[in-house]
């Protein structure tokens, strides 16, 4: 073999040594472990029942769920009711809006919907017996917080809803819910008002 | 030639601007309208949400409305509109904002920024009544959030949307229950 040729292949040899390395990373970084099914994250998140039995979703319905505001298929926060977003029953097809009570896949959709928003901050608020609730969307948007007003704000294109404090059945009935023991009269006071 | 080569980027580049500045939103809930026959008007488009275009960016922004909408006889989506309709429209979170109007021959009702009572503007959430002497007052069961065009959520079926566009709906706006 030639000087000539002797160079030109330890050449080779030498950006083979340096390549090989960073091509091995990039494979190999694509080729994460498989996840594993088996894991979960268990979340504690508000009663079930008491969502449905005293009122809070009945009163999400009346104050958040028109058609025009939350009773809509693109929120995020997404509120089925009697007078507002019926759910679908079949393929294209629901029920009227005001011609039937609100029913329990509707109530199940709500809490999900709630619970569903934050689900890790609404599990330290629900294990803390709801301290700080008002760390919460729920709570913060519905108080209409606005940036720059508040160093929690966040946007609420529906303004300001409840009043934070003990004169406003509304507050009352979320923080109560998320407390772990929901104030149905709060809750039935605060959907009549609407 | 050169002067040609140069103006026909910035006409490309206009046309290019002005349609980005287009409301896509709008545009597709404008397209789903069915088709009107009457003349633009007071009485044109009966049921349809009328701030679509009557308002900031709509093409009929030069006569803004603050509520509109229309009323008919009965829920039947036959029903013949309901003229002479009294609506009430209070401003729900102050209670001090007002406005009475009554409905044309179309059943078409319209509150213009110069009817409401107050010049800030409409505090939401609104309530509405409706009344006519023969029939009695009617109060809506909700409260409006944000929405100033009553088509936007009460629809005719009749009136050829698409079954999709009906979900999220309710009926039109009426005074007594069909026989």
């Amino acid at each position: 073999m030639s000087t000539r040729a002797k160079q030109s292949s330890a050449v080779k040899w030498a950006l083979f040594g340096a390549l090989a390395p960073l091509v091995y990373g990039v494979v190999t970084t694509g080729c994460a472990s498989v996840p594993d099914e088996t894991r979960f994250t268990r979340l504690q998140v508000p009663d079930r029942t008491q969502f449905q039995t005293a009122g809070v979703s009945s009163f999400l319905e009346r104050r958040c769920g028109t058609l025009d505001c939350h009773g809509q298929s693109s929120r995020a926060l997404r509120i089925y009711g009697q007078f507002g977003l019926r759910s679908p029953t079949g393929l294209d097809a629901a029920v009227p809006s005001n011609s039937a009570p609100t029913t329990d896949q509707e109530y199940a959709s709500n809490f999900q919907s709630v619970v569903s928003l934050e689900p890790e901050e609404l599990t330290r608020v629900v294990a803390n017996k709801g301290v700080g609730a008002g760390r919460l969307l729920l709570i913060l948007k519905a108080l209409g917080y606005e940036p720059g007003k508040n160093e929690e704000g966040v946007q609420h294109k529906g303004g300001s809803l409840i009043k934070q404090g003990a004169n406003d059945y509304g507050y009352i009935c979320l923080v109560s819910w998320l407390e772990g023991s929901a104030d149905a009269d709060a809750c039935g006071k605060a959907q009549s008002a609407y | 030639m050169k002067i040609f080569a140069g103006v026909v980027p910035l006409v490309i580049l206009l046309v290019g601007g002005l349609q980005g500045c287009s409301d896509p939103a709008r545009s597709a809930a404008l397209d789903a309208l069915p088709d009107d026959p009457t003349p633009e008007g007071p009485t044109h488009r009966p049921g349809q949400p009328c701030v679509l275009c009557h308002t900031s960016g709509g093409q009929a922004s030069g006569a803004p409305f603050l509520f509109a909408g229309t009323v008919y006889e009965t829920n039947d989506p036959k029903s013949p509109p309901a003229a002479n309709v009294l609506v009430q429209v209070v401003d729900g979170e102050k209670g001090t904002s007002s406005v009475q109007i009554r409905t044309n021959a179309a059943g078409n009702f319209f509150i213009r920024p110069e009817d409401w009572s107050n010049s800030l503007g409409v505090f939401f959430p609104a309530k509405v009544q409706i009344f006519r002497e023969d029939v009695g007052p009617k109060t809506m069961l909700t409260h409006i959030s944000r929405e100033p065009s009553c088509g936007g959520c009460h629809r005719n079926p009749n009136k050829k949307y698409v079954k999709s566009d009906l979900l999220g709906t309710v009926q039109q706006i009426y005074l007594r229950t069909a026989q």
